[in-house]
């Protein structure tokens, strides 16, 4: 069986510049992509080559085996996308946006209206103008949109933007059912680290328009050691300490805390070591490592 | 009819600007046609009985939408279905549906033309109509009637290449308020044009409807008059929109 998308070698620059340079990935069917970065890592123009709303520079995309270089039309028809903020016709109901979409696709009843409708929560709201509509409800309808020609990826950026806790819960479940029982595959951009990590089954980070890791969420959380929480009393001589080790790596540092990694060393003898410097620990603390800690360690925190 | 264009006309039914207009058009009409022609103001403003109204009032109204004020409006709603639509990202909704951009833009040219024409239909129906309720029949006493239609006509053909070459500035100029001062600032400059080099000013279509409403108001066009300025038209509308097209690609219907 065929990758649901396979990116070669995908750049794209503006004049001079690379916004996103030589991506090379593939996702299975029914995988769940979290595609994470600071802001200007390429997120959304990646997004936006595989939608074909802007035009590469160099690479090959292929989406369920057909190019999209090659076969535009049959390629995007298997793609469903919520890009940026949603928009809608704003003068427009629900059912009105969504069947203008339908009618663009051709044969698509009024039936399977309602029942996207009813898939995203919206089947109390279906006489108000979307003009009314809170960001989370244009969210969520923006997902019936993407939906609407059942789809085999679907691309959504920034999904949970404006959802509530519950919304987002719900959001993540309906994701989380379609790729499993539909084998939809997902490719979501998002800010919210840990509950991509709860979501995605595969993640892609970028920085500066590259790839740094590219693999299955929990072997990519599993494969580093476990990370150290330190809070000590003096910052500069603790950072001079730390810094001295090479077997110490600190991943984070806010004033008085410190996030590290020891490599070849064990965890008695580095206390042993913590001790002897002088240096007084307020507090100290083993936890596992997150996809935040991930996200951190190879892009330096946020841009 | 694409299922597109049926889409912009139908939101293009519910904006609030268009009636707005056309209730404003109606004021102007009505103040004219009313408070101007009455005998106080008539002997006030010392004008030409043509200018006043009965059989000339008609063409003497179409000077207020013919030129400047008419390619502002367009220019506004233009904007508002290009700019406006680009910034909230609506202008890709249709792409990421399988459709071109060569469609969209299809879409957008037809939707404007027809509306610019439809314009100058509604203005021409409120312009008779106050006027046949102030003066009755006479308004349609030929041969003036025909002359008016006629430059009625000319003006309506007049918008498409002004409405086409203001898509092609939409798409290129980001926003709204770019649109307009670029449109304002273009008529100053042919305004300009026209007064100091009259002949280079006739290479242009906006010339046409500055020459046969305002410096040839109240007379009748003769075929030679009529025949360059419509084949401007012609050569101006068939650039733009092969220029629109053949660019498709390289528009940018990205916010």
């Amino acid at each position: 069986m065929h990758p649901a998308i396979r990116v070669r070698n995908l750049t794209k620059k503006y004049r001079d510049k690379s916004v996103v340079s030589a991506l090379t990935f593939e996702i299975e069917q029914g995988s769940i992509l979290g595609v994470l970065g600071p802001n200007g890592a390429g997120k959304t123009t990646t997004l936006k080559m595989l939608t074909n709303l802007i035009n590469k520079t160099d690479g090959d995309i292929l989406i369920d085996g057909l190019s999209l270089t090659e076969q535009p039309k049959q390629a995007l028809q298997m793609v469903g996308a919520s890009l940026d903020t949603p928009a809608f016709y704003n003068d427009f109901t629900a059912i009105e946006n969504l069947r203008y979409i339908a009618d663009l696709h051709g044969s698509i009843s009024n039936q399977k209206i309602d029942q996207l409708i009813e898939l995203v929560g919206l089947s109390s709201e279906t006489t108000k103008k979307v003009r009314y509509y809170s960001l989370g409800m244009k969210q969520r309808l923006a997902l019936a949109r993407a939906l609407i020609h059942d789809p085999k990826i679907v691309i959504l950026d920034e999904p949970a933007n404006g959802l509530d806790p519950q919304g987002m819960r719900k959001l993540y479940q309906l994701i989380r059912s379609m790729a499993a029982e539909k084998q939809v595959t997902f490719i979501i951009s998002s800010h919210q680290l840990s509950d991509m990590e709860q979501l995605c089954t595969d993640v892609l980070i970028l920085n500066k328009g590259k790839a740094l890791i590219h693999g299955k969420t929990k072997e990519l959380i599993h494969s580093n050691n476990e990370l150290i929480t330190l809070t000590l009393d003096d910052a500069e001589k603790a950072a001079t300490w730390l810094q001295s080790s090479m077997q110490i790596d600190i991943i984070e540092q806010d004033k008085l805390d410190f996030t590290i990694r020891i490599n070849d060393l064990s965890f008695n003898v580095f206390l042993k070591r913590l001790v002897a410097s002088g240096l007084i620990v307020h507090r100290l603390s083993i936890r596992e490592k997150r996809l935040e800690d991930l996200f951190v360690e190879l892009t330096e925190g946020w841009d | 009819m694409d299922i597109i264009t049926r889409m912009e006309i139908k939101r293009l039914l519910q904006q609030k600007i268009v009636y707005f207009f056309l209730g404003l058009f109606i004021f102007a009409v009505i103040a004219y046609s009313g408070l101007l022609t009455s005998l106080a103001l008539r002997n006030l403003v010392n004008a030409d009985e043509k200018v006043l109204g009965g059989l000339y009032f008609p063409e003497f109204m179409l000077r207020f939408y013919s030129t400047n004020i008419g390619a502002l409006f367009m220019a506004m709603v233009t904007a508002l279905f290009i700019c406006e639509d680009r910034q909230t990202g609506l202008l890709i909704q249709p792409l990421l549906h399988g459709r071109t951009k060569k469609e969209v833009l299809s879409a957008k040219m037809k939707m404007l033309c027809f509306f610019s024409t439809m314009m100058i239909t509604a203005i021409t129906i409120i312009v008779y109509g106050i006027s046949f309720l102030r003066w009755g029949t006479q308004i349609f006493s030929t041969p003036v009637f025909y002359q008016t239609m006629s430059k009625y006509a000319l003006v309506a053909l007049s918008f498409i290449p002004l409405e086409l070459f203001l898509i092609l500035l939409a798409f290129h100029a980001r926003h709204t308020i770019m649109v307009l001062g670029e449109t304002f600032l273009l008529l100053i400059f042919f305004v300009l044009l026209n007064q100091s080099f009259p002949k280079a000013a006739s290479l242009f279509p906006l010339y046409y409807p500055y020459q046969w409403i305002i410096n040839q108001e109240f007379q009748a066009l003769t075929w030679p008059e009529i025949f360059p300025g419509l084949l401007n038209f012609f050569f101006y509308s068939s650039l733009f929109y092969f220029l629109i097209l053949t660019r498709s690609n390289k528009i940018n219907f990205d916010r």
